[in-house]
Order: structure tokens, then sequence, then C-alpha cells
């Protein structure tokens, strides 16, 4: 019978295809993929429901370890999530401003402002850099944009199938274990606990002083590297194209005479920023104000601990709640009993590092298993000040 | 040859393919309710009506699902193309569970899974009738096989389809339900006409 | 390159999809040769487009030539034909050698300009040098220049197989072809061109220009192929590939062990390489109806070199016998000489009488292979590779006799397993003598490692040698792997001879075939070498 001949090897042909590329598809998403503390925070990003975020937090690592998505609502009432990644590029952030355009239609959105503040263009061109964002954006135009601009062709199906690139990872089973664990368990769950928030346990005793002190009379200007400047003129040009209302932030550093460039770099983006019309708060002129202690409240010179971040998170949540008129949604029902584990989360992670940190033990917090497990053992209770 | 068993089944899948189409139009008529512009104070009640038609289509294809089941079990004795139809509805079950319990790429790997599996229980049902109907020597009933196997193989390639267009244009899913259903619709239609051709096709040849 | 479309990419998948939907549904089916022209023109001017001018040159001369002889050919006939009661029969001979002269300048006009190509692209700068080196150690101050010259994309596969033709033209066993754009695609055709097998025209051109209709067993069985073309080269030969050349750079600072490992590798990389790729190019062809001529069956299974060579790389074998070998062993020169040799005082002896009647035969081997040796690459060490195995051959053919009154004297049964396994572990030793000269960079460090063998032992010296290659234990693991399956693999289709093993295939249950294929295909996508991170080897016979 021909006909039945036919139909049964379509559908069997059908089959095999469909099962490989199942297969790859599960391979690509959980064995072989370079998951870490990246990879959640932007899956969890796009696990949030639709309109269910007033804030989203875009930039590198200064502002994920900055600010506490669950204090801030414990506190305040507004949701919010960090989408953001490891050094992100100055694209990275264009191209996150857009994602969130198509997701999510939040009441402001932070841009912190590493991305623009390096004194060459070479992080746009630092692959781990743009991988670590990129990798873990799901299929879009934004996407597909970004990769048809500035990916190399012969690298394109890299970016588009990052399996291509990964596949060699089963060597490294089973150290990478509990990351497979911790990306299918965020994934089974369909929501993040931290928000994106990661940290270090640890206390920085640097050896040169911070500069912190002086740095809220600086008004000196450094010009920014010319590519860079160009895309965040293009970026305001989105905003303002978009209407969004955006807001950017430069998160406190333990500033030393190494890292002052920056500093003066953060006053002319200031500048190019209020030109345009929109807010910029130099958070780090403002560590002292904000009651910063460069001697206890960071892990390393670019980073707060979970002290830093507390501080900074209620300066800075604060400042949005007054000085952005912000408008905040009133939680769906189903949502409210999520947020609270957030902030029990939160609040637990606080106190699992005070507790290494007290004994002097030096560890990375995030969301994965690992972490998450461990935090059983810790109180939900708000954190005092 | 009389063919007893399958005659039965046939005669069930018309209740079941009926079931799924009571099931369709509620569906149907859930995602219109989704895209009805309300007010916020309306919001609240428009989700209500379509989760309650939701949940209903659901229940409609569950009790449909179940009926198959018990069709195949049957026509299986006739015809061996029935036994894999039955393999799939298991797989279909399997993965739409799945797929609720869980969330994210997870739950969209196996609602892909339910789609497919769902898809190739009809191409089976519908072959299992065409090779009763070889035998039988009833072109008619084989004519319209060939028919529903197209009708299936339209709406497989859309589905497909609209499960990658909604990957870059989400703000198109509702839109993309309401064609998928609408073409779910007219298959299930096929297939009753289908069935109702067979159950003839029994009362003329086995009798 | 414009962009990637080796035989592994992704790209030159899409590609033959984009052909196979073009060629199945073209509608006049008496030209769907021309969506392979232009799909090969394509491939050709994507990977090669600088040098498309020496294959468009080829085809043209070979074209012209072949219609040339066979017009001469065609007008002698028509003559004697007329000139039949005319003439006698001196003079029909004579008419008929003056043809024979004739044709056969025009055939060599057509192999001496080809041939000099390929000759003057391959070979120039090694004979520079090499002048350069002889001239220099007699104090000589001339130097010949050496120049920047690329090979074209596949210029030995493509010029073997059109002069090929030309002399299939000459001996008038084929017609000559009258479309050029016809002949153009057998020479050029893309799944043949990077590294053949290199086809007889009567083989395959009827095969290329009969419209073939769609079949899915052909598709399946071609697409089994290119899997199991795809699995050799990805995941074995590539990531053997790693440590060979890792060798092949620092040569000199690895020891006699870490050398012999080597070489043993070697063997498993070469034939994963060179068949992998000719799996990947006879399963596309397969998936448009062609049959390409399997250019390997086994070759490690070989219990003698002469078989080796029957076995390995087939159609350079076939084509040398058919246009070297035989013209060589049975020319008047080398058969009066035998004839000579037999009438000497050592001619009328037994072993005497056996020289004479192999000595054009082993002679002409010794030759082809010499031809083999330097067709692999301009270089000493490859003159060497090439003597060696003709010398082989030579004194295996001259002292058959002895070996075959050895093994009678032993009572040695031939089909004793134990036997036909010691033959073929002695041919695989004759096979890796030669592979050592493949691998070495010079003729010098070639026989620095044949004497390591027996002298530079040293396996924990090795082992560090070897560690500091970026070869983990997970890569030998596979390697060996890999290896089992291919021995297995090639254990069944060696009792199995009368059946392809993708036939046998085909009678298991789909759960076998789904189950075999599914981890085939996932073998390749998790343990491929292939994406940014892994520099891919080229296809090793690519550079032919």
């Amino acid at each position: 019978m021909k006909f039945q001949q036919y139909v049964t090897r379509t559908v069997k042909t059908a089959i095999f295809l469909l099962v490989v590329m199942v297969s790859c598809l599960v391979l690509q998403q959980y064995v072989l993929r370079n998951t870490d503390h990246n990879s959640l925070r932007v899956e969890g990003y796009y696990q949030e429901p639709l309109d269910s975020l007033d804030v989203v937090f875009i930039g590198a690592s200064d502002i994920y370890t900055s600010f506490m998505p669950g204090r801030a609502y414990e506190q305040h009432g507004f949701t919010s999530y960090l989408l953001a990644s490891e050094s992100i590029t100055s694209e990275g952030v264009k191209t996150a401003v857009k994602e969130i355009v198509r997701t999510q239609h939040p009441g402001l959105i932070v841009i912190e402002a590493n991305a623009f503040l390096y004194g060459d263009a070479d992080n746009e061109t630092n692959e781990a850099h743009v991988h670590k964002f990129f990798d873990n954006l799901p299929f879009s135009f934004n996407k597909l944009e970004y990769v048809e601009k500035n990916v190399p062709v012969d690298q394109r199906w890299e970016y588009l199938f990052p399996l291509i690139k990964y596949h060699g990872l089963w060597t490294e089973y089973p150290e990478r274990f509990h990351m497979m664990a911790s990306n299918l368990s965020l994934d089974m769950r369909g929501y993040n606990y931290l928000k994106g928030f990661r940290t270090t346990a640890e206390i920085y005793k640097g050896k040169t002083p911070s500069l912190n002190a002086k740095l809220a009379d600086e008004k000196g200007e450094l010009d920014l590297n010319p590519k860079l400047q160009q895309q965040l003129m293009d970026l305001l040009d989105y905003c303002k194209e978009q209407k969004l209302h955006v807001l950017f932030v430069r998160a406190p550093h333990y500033v030393t005479e190494e890292t002052y460039d920056r500093v003066k770099r953060s006053n002319k983006m200031a500048s190019i920023v209020r030109e345009y019309g929109y807010s910029y708060y130099a958070c780090e002129n403002e560590a002292v104000k904000i009651g910063i202690d460069d001697k206890r409240d960071f892990y390393n010179i670019d980073h707060m601990n979970v002290y830093g971040a507390l501080k900074f998170t209620d300066y800075l949540a604060e400042k949005i709640i007054k000085e952005e008129e912000l408008k905040i949604d009133p939680l769906r029902t189903g949502l409210l009993s999520d947020w609270d584990e957030v902030v029990t989360s939160t609040n637990q992670l606080y106190r699992y590092c005070d507790d290494l940190m007290t004994k002097g033990d030096v560890k990375g917090a995030q969301e994965d298993v690992l972490t998450l497990v461990s935090l059983g053992n810790y109180s939900g209770e708000t954190i005092q000040r | 040859m009389k063919f007893e068993n399958a005659k039965k089944g046939v005669r069930k899948f018309i209740i079941s393919e009926s079931l799924f189409i009571i099931a369709t139009i509620l569906a149907f008529g859930s995602e219109i309710v989704v895209l009805q512009s309300g007010t916020p104070d309306d919001f609240e009640s428009l989700v209500m009506t379509s989760l309650g038609l939701f949940f209903a289509a659901g229940l409609m294809t569950l009790i449909g699902q179940i009926i198959q089941l018990i069709a195949l079990n049957q026509a299986r004795k006739d015809e061996k193309q029935f036994k894999t139809a039955l393999k799939f509805v298991v797989i279909n079950l399997i993965a739409t569970a799945v797929s609720v319990l869980t969330a994210g790429t997870f739950s969209n790997i196996f609602s892909g899974i339910s789609a497919v599996a769902g898809l190739l229980v009809d191409v089976y049902i519908i072959l299992g009738v065409y090779c009763v109907a070889y035998k039988l020597d009833y072109k008619k009933v084989q004519t319209s096989g060939k028919i529903n196997m197209f009708i299936v193989a339209v709406l497989f390639t859309f589905v497909i389809f609209s499960r990658l267009i909604v990957i870059f244009m989400p703000v198109l899913s509702e839109t993309l339900d309401i064609v998928s259903y609408t073409l779910e619709f007219i298959g299930h239609l096929a297939l009753i006409i289908y069935f109702f051709q067979s159950k003839v096709m029994f009362a003329e040849t086995t009798t | 390159m414009l962009f990637n479309l080796t035989y592994t990419s992704l790209n030159f998948l899409f590609f033959v999809l984009a052909t196979m939907l073009v060629y199945f549904l073209f509608p006049a089916k008496k030209y769907k040769w021309t969506v392979l022209l232009a799909a090969s023109v394509f491939f050709y001017i994507v990977c090669g487009y600088k040098f498309a001018f020496y294959i468009l040159f080829t085809t043209l001369s070979t074209y012209l030539i072949a219609l040339w002889i066979e017009r001469v050919a065609d007008k002698s006939k028509k003559l004697l034909k007329e000139k039949k009661k005319e003439w006698d029969r001196d003079q029909k001979k004579n008419y008929k050698n003056r043809i024979k002269v004739q044709k056969r300048l025009i055939m060599a006009l057509a192999l001496v300009i080809n041939f000099g190509i390929l000759a003057f692209l391959k070979y120039y700068n090694f004979f520079a040098g090499s002048l350069n080196d002889v001239l220099g150690s007699f104090g000589v101050a001339f130097s010949a220049p050496t120049l920047k010259l690329v090979l074209p994309l596949g210029i030995s596969f493509y010029t073997f197989q059109s002069m090929g033709y030309i002399v299939d033209v000459y001996r008038e066993k084929t017609a000559a072809q009258r479309n050029p754009f016809k002949l153009l695609l057998f020479v050029s055709f893309f799944p043949q061109i990077i590294q053949g097998p290199i086809s007889i025209y009567d083989q395959l051109a009827h095969q290329l220009f009969e419209p073939h209709e769609f079949s899915f067993t052909r598709m399946k069985h071609g697409m089994e192929l290119i899997l199991w073309g795809f699995f050799k080269k990805l995941v074995i030969a590539d990531r053997a590939a790693v440590l060979i050349t890792a060798v092949e750079k620092d040569y000199a600072q690895y020891n006699g062990t870490a050398l012999t490992f080597t070489i043993l590798l070697y063997a498993l990389q070469l034939y994963a390489d060179f068949s992998g790729g000719i799996d990947i190019s006879r399963g596309v062809a397969q998936i448009f109806g062609i049959d390409m001529i399997d250019n390997f069956k086994r070759p490690y299974f070989s219990r003698s070199i002469n078989e080796y060579w029957r076995r390995w790389h087939i159609s350079l074998g076939g084509w040398l016998k058919n246009y070297l070998f035989y013209p060589i062993a049975m020319s008047n020169v080398f058969i009066n000489a035998g004839k000579k040799m037999k009438n000497t005082r050592f001619g009328k002896t037994a072993a005497g009488a056996h020289v004479a009647k192999v000595l054009p035969t082993s002679i002409a081997s010794l030759i082809v292979f010499l031809v083999v040796g330097v067709w692999h690459g301009a270089d000493w060490k490859y003159v060497a590779f090439g003597l060696w195995n003709g010398v082989i051959i030579m004194l295996s053919i001259l002292l058959q006799p002895l070996f075959d009154g050895v093994v009678d004297k032993l009572h040695i049964k031939r089909t004793n397993p134990f036997f036909i396994g010691f033959q073929i572990f002695r041919t695989l030793i004759v096979v890796l003598v030669g592979y050592v000269f493949d691998v070495a960079p010079s003729f010098g460090e070639g026989m620095r490692t044949l004497t390591g063998f027996f002298t530079n032992q040293n396996i924990p010296q090795a082992f560090e040698q070897l560690s500091k290659i970026p070869l983990i234990a997970h890569d030998y693991a596979v390697i060996g792997l890999g290896g089992v399956v291919i021995l297995i693999a090639s254990l069944i289709q060696e009792r199995h001879q009368d059946t392809d093993i993708r036939h046998m295939l085909d009678k298991k249950s789909f759960a076998t075939r789904f189950a075999l294929l599914y981890i085939g295909v996932m073998s390749v996508v998790i343990f491929g070498i292939y994406g940014s991170g892994y520099n891919a080897a080229d296809f090793v016979y690519m550079q032919f």
C-alpha cells in the first residue's frame, strides 16, 4: 500500500528529526551550556510575568552586586529585576533596553553607567563578555539585529545556536553539574528567588586607601571614548524616541588613583545625560553620604558586599520613589507570595553572607542550588540597620 | 472480513471528535475574551471568564481523549495503525501533564511534544481507517483519508511555523492561537465527516 | 573562500539541501543536470574563485582536444572505408599507424599541457629548491627563484579525471562529449572536487546527465553515509589531528615511543579523515541518484601491500592501473626486455623464467608508486614513501614463488586465521613504515624515526612529552571508542562483502535503526570538533 508507506515513512522521518531537534534543544538549554550566574539572571528575567515589574535595572556586575530587589520591595513596595551581565557591553545595554520594551513595560528603567566608562572600546569586542549576555537571550529580532551588526559572519551560527560553541563542555562534567541543576530548577520553578542579585561574602582589605571621601567635591570631567560616547547618544536617542522613563546611575566603588579616571568620565557622562533631560545619580560620588564604609562594605575595588548593597539599595530605592515619581502597579494576587519569597530569600542571603564574613570565609553567593540550600539555615526576617 | 472492533472504534471516534470540536470552540471563545480590551475593573472578570472557558475546553479535551483511548484500544484489534495511535495518545497525555506541571523552557518543550503527539494521533487514526477501507476496497473513504491527511499536514506545518513566529513576535501569540483554533476546527470537522463516511462504509460492507 | 562551504560545515548542508530542492523540483527533466552544474560552479566560485581560470582552461582544452581526437579517428575510418578496395594491406597498416601516431600526439598535447600545469604549480618550488641545494653543494652561485604558488582547489583530482577521459576518447572507449557544459559538470561535480574519488567518464557521466527522481531509500542511504562520514571526520580524525599537528610542529622533541604512538594514531586519523570525506561526497552524490566509486574497502585488513593498494584510495589506484601501469607494463620496451631476459642463461632457470615473466609488471609497479609518492606531495619524503611501497610490491612480485614455497614447506594453511592475522599484521607494519614519511617533516627525520623505534623507547618520557599536547583523557577515550566503532563496522562489512551495511540496517526493526542513527547524530553533535574554539582540520587530501 503506497499511501500507507508514504505516510509512515514521512512520519518516522519527521519524528526522528523532531527527536534530534528536541535533544539538541535540551542539550543546548541545560547540559552543554556555559551556565553561570549570568545565565540564571538573564533567563530569570524572561520568566517574569508580563507587566509585573515596576523597575528594571540594566548594567554590569556593578549593579547586580549592589542593588537588592527583595529589599526594595520589602521597604518600598516596588518590584524590580536586575537584567545585568558581567561587564556588559554598550551594545548589550542597548539590546537590553530594546528587550525590556519588547517584554515588559516598567515604569522606570535604570541603567548603570559602567559600559560607557571604559577608557577604550576593547570591552565591546571581548568575546567572553559578549557571550555572557547574548548567549542567554532568547531568539528575538533584537538579538538577530545585534548578531547581524556586530558578529563576524563565520561566528554567527554560534550566537544563534550556542550549542555549536559549547558542545565541548561535556568534558567538564561533573564539575558543572550543580549549575546545570540550578538552571533546570529555575526553569521548573518559573521564577528567580533573588531577581538577579549576586554577591561575594568577603571584606576587602585594600592596601591602597580609598579616595571616596573626596569624590563629593570632584567636578572634573574626562571625555568618554568616542565609540562609547556615540553608543550612549544612540541609546539616549532611542529612549527619547520610545518615550521611556530612564534613569542613569553610577554605583559606589572603592575608588583609588588607578580608577580615578572613571569618576571623571562618570561626571562627563552625567553632563551628556542631563543635556538629554534624563537624571543621572552619581552615587559613586555620594558614597560617604550613603554611609558606605570603605573598610567594611566592599568585597573588592569594584563591588560592594551585602553590607554596602543594603545601604545602597535603601538609598537608591528611596531616591527613586521620591524623585522619579515612580508609579507602583499593584501586584497580581498570584505574585504576592512569590515576592514574599524573594524578600525572605534576600534576608536569608544577607544573614548567610554576614555569617561567612564573620567567620572569615570567602564564598560567592547567587541563585544556584548550593547557595539556596544553605539559605534554609537562616532567618528571613527583615534586616534592621 | 467484518472489522467489528474497528466499526465500534469509529463510532467512539465520532463522539470524541464532537467533544474536541466543542473544546476548540470554547478555547476559541477564551482567546476572544482575552483579546477584549476592557477597563482595569473589567480585567479581573475578563480573566475569570477566559479561564473558565479554557478550563471547560480542557475538560472536554480530556474526556474526548479518554474516549479516544477506549476507541483505539478496541480498534487496534483489527488494524495495527490504531495501536500506534494509542501509543501517541499516551505520549500526548504524559507530555501535556508534564507541561502543565512545570514552567519555562522545560514546559515549552513538553508542550511541543504534546502538540506533535496529538497530531500524530490523528495521522494514525486516519491511516488506520484508510487501511481498513483499502482492505474493504472502499474508494470513497480512501480518497477522504488522503484529503484528511493533507489537512493534518497543513495543520502540522502551521503549528510548527506559528511556534517559531511567536518567539519573535509574542504580541501575535493570541492571533496565532485563534488561527490555530480555526484550522483545528476545520480539521476536526473534516475528521468527523470522514468518520461518518467510514460508518456508512462499515454499514454497507459488513452486513 | 568567500564563505565557509567545507564538507563538514552547516553551510554545506544547507547548500546541499537547497540544491536538492531545486534539482528534484526542476520541471524540465532533460535539463536537470544544469542544476548540478550551477551548484558545482557556485561551489567552486565560493571556495576558490581566484583559480576558476585553471579548471575552465582544463575543461576547455580537454573538450577541444577530445573532439579533435575523435574527428581524426572518424575521418580516418571514413577514409579507410572509402579506400577499402583501393589500398592493400600494407598501405592500410601504414595509414592506421600514422593515424595512431597523430592521435597519440594530440592526446600527448592535452596530457603535457594539463599535467604540465599541475606539475608546475605543485612541484616547481620543490625542484627549484632541490636544484639550489645540489648546486649549492657544488659551490655554484646560481639559484633558481622560488615562486609564491597556490594550488587551485581540487587540481590533482580534476586533472587526473579529465586526462582519464582524454585517454578513453583516444582508446575509443568513449565518445567525445559534444556539450562543453556537460563536460564542465563532469570535471567540476561538487561532491568530488575537493578530494575525489577520481571517476571514470563512462562510469560517472551518464549518471550525471540522466534525470533522477527523488527516492526516499536513496536519500536515506545517502544521509546515513554522510552521517558516517561526519562521525569519522569530526569525532575521530579532527580530534586525533590535534596530536598529529602538534607532533609535526616540534617533531625532533619526541622520543621513539611518542612517535610510535603518533604513527599509530596517524593511521587511524588518516583513514578516518580521508574515508570520512569520501563518505560525505558519496552520500551527497547518492542523494542525487549518482553512485560514485567507493574509495576505501577496509584497507587495514589487507593481507599484502598489493591488496592494500587495491583497498586504499581505490580510484587513484584504478586510474594509475588503467592509464599508467598497463601502458608501461604492456609496452614493447618492457615486453621485449622480458623476452630478452628469458633467453639468457638466468632466464632459462625456474627463478629466471619467473623474473622474466613478471619483470614488466614489477618495474611498472615501481614507477607507478614513484608517481603515487610524488602525487602526495612535493618533498623527498614523499618520494621515499612512494619508493618504499614500490620496492615492497616489486619484491613481493619477484619473490612470490619463494614465499609460496616457504608456506608450502611449513604446511601452513592459507585460510588459517593465525596465518591471516600474521599477514594482516605484517602488511600493517609495512604501511606504518610508509606513514612515518608522511608524518616526519623530512626524509632525514623519517629515517631517524625508524631507527628510534628500536633505540629510543621510553614510556614515561613519552607520557610527559605527549601530556603537553592539548588533548585530555576524554579525547583519547573518544578516539579509542570511535576506533572501536569503526573496527566493528569494518568487521561486519568485511564479513558481508556482498551487501552494504546500510542494507543490513534496513532489515533491522525501526527501534534499532532509530537508536543507532540517533546515537550517531548525537555523537557528532556532542563529540564533534567544530565551531570556534576548535580549529577543525581541513580534509587531509584537500591540499591536493
